[in-house]
């Protein structure tokens, strides 16, 4: 063993090797904590898309889908954001646990402090609107976004159990009008007295959910016109344009 | 004398992290490091990888490199030899990718080393103790490589467990969870071993192998 320290020694001496500069090494673990916090941040907006499309869902009629509360909250779920936040999660934990006293963390521990922090930035976000901006943005850039995530206007293009949703294409009146459905169908809206909500766009080219019962062919009986929010409204406008 | 000798008598009172700060000065004090960790990890590396004594010298030769050209990583929120214990561990983990095959090579233990140990496992009777001795090598080989390094870091390397911890770079609370499974893993393979033996050699006693069976 004697020669052993020698000989390192000397292969230290002839091969020239130094150590390595200590920048390098303090840059490394600014660097694994900066992709982990923002893996965190990333993990934030996608919470503030999920709260977003979790607020706006349609749980004041989710007995008109004819599935039950439990079935309809599985349907409605966000699983394409719900991946994205446990991804981004998943990453910044890799990324924390790899500095320099990152270990020194159980996995736990740091699983619940990064959820709990994209819980948190995920409400700021929404609160600034910024959830819905995400939302809209990918759906108008994004074309397999909206095969991905969860499609409202499919939910709601179902007639016979009295969900109707298109665009009004002629007007007689409030209690008659035509609309177009999402899959090119011709509807005459009749009514009496039909609730047209505040928010929705009553004009030829505007976008509607109705509730109401088909009467005969083509013939929906509505009682509820309601508008369209977010997301629904961009996916829609291409998908008409297409 | 030569500045080697002025070295290594200069280094002899020096902790560690001093010395660290002195290397990244002068590569001489380097050798004071080496002469102090060389056995030690020798043993080490011994003891977790079975390796023949040629590998395990060029197995020392690569960690001492690399804990010279890493020299400015270390700092002082860790003692520096779980430091160079982590750069030990991860050197032999990637020599076992290297090697696939494990070799089964078996070192004698130190008596004293051995006698500790059985006292912490409880193993109080005479002949049991014995036994124990005899095959804890044996016994150690049989656990899973993690149950294994890290019974081997708790009682033939004597650290704590946030030396462990340090070491193989996992939380404390897992340390203690891994020290405790591997415990009872391995006294569930000695009574194995032990149960074998009596099986195989009815010298030692049917009344000793029936407490146990």
């Amino acid at each position: 063993m004697k020669s052993l320290s020698k000989s390192i020694l000397e292969e230290i001496k002839r091969n020239n090797i130094k150590p390595s500069l200590k920048w390098k090494f303090v840059l490394r673990n600014y660097l694994l904590w900066a992709t982990g916090i923002i893996m965190i941040i990333i993990g934030g907006l996608s919470s503030s898309v999920i709260f977003y499309m979790l607020i706006n869902n349609d749980w004041n009629v989710y007995n008109k889908f004819g599935t039950g509360f439990i079935n309809f909250v599985f349907i409605t779920m966000p699983y394409f954001w719900l991946i994205f936040l446990f991804l981004f999660l998943f990453m910044a934990d890799y990324y924390i646990r790899n500095t320099k006293y990152g270990y020194r963390f159980s996995l736990i521990k740091i699983v619940l402090l990064s959820i709990f922090a994209s819980i948190i930035m995920g409400v700021l976000f929404y609160s600034f609107g910024i959830g819905k901006i995400i939302d809209n943005e990918f759906s108008k850039r994004i074309s397999i976004y909206n095969k991905l995530t969860y499609d409202r206007e499919r939910a709601w293009m179902k007639p016979e159990k009295g969900l109707l949703i298109g665009v009004i294409s002629s007007i007689d009146d409030n209690n008659n009008f035509i609309v177009k459905s999402l899959d090119n169908h011709n509807w005459n809206i009749k009514g009496e007295d039909i609730l047209i909500r505040k928010m929705v766009d009553f004009s030829v080219g505007g976008r509607v959910k109705i509730i109401g019962e088909i009467k005969e062919d083509e013939v929906f009986i509505a009682k509820d016109v309601r508008p369209w929010i977010g997301r629904s409204v961009k996916s829609c406008i291409r998908r008409f344009k297409r | 004398m030569s500045m080697r000798i002025i070295v290594e008598e200069n280094c002899r009172d020096k902790k560690d992290e001093d010395l660290v700060f002195l290397i990244l000065k002068n590569q001489d004090y380097f050798l004071c490091l080496v002469k102090k960790y060389e056995n030690k990890l020798f043993n080490y590396i011994r003891r977790i990888s079975n390796f023949k004594k040629e590998e395990i010298e060029d197995i020392l030769q690569d960690i001492f490199i690399k804990v010279y050209k890493n020299l400015n990583n270390f700092d002082q929120g860790l003692k520096f030899s779980s430091w160079i214990y982590r750069i030990a561990h991860n050197q032999v983990i990637s020599n076992f990718r290297k090697i696939k095959s494990r070799p089964q090579l078996v070192w004698d233990e130190d008596e004293n080393i051995l006698r500790n140990i059985s006292s912490e496992f409880s193993i109080e009777e005479n002949i049991d103790q014995v036994l124990f001795q005899k095959n804890i090598n044996n016994i150690l080989n049989k656990l899973d490589n993690k149950y294994r390094e890290i019974l081997i870091l708790k009682f033939l390397e004597e650290k704590n467990y946030k030396e462990i911890s340090d070491i193989l770079k996992k939380p404390m609370g897992t340390v203690a969870t891994l020290i405790n499974r591997a415990k009872k893993q391995f006294l569930v393979k000695f009574k194995e071993t032990k149960n074998n033996l009596y099986l195989k050699d009815s010298s030692l006693g049917l009344q000793t192998y029936e407490k146990f069976k």
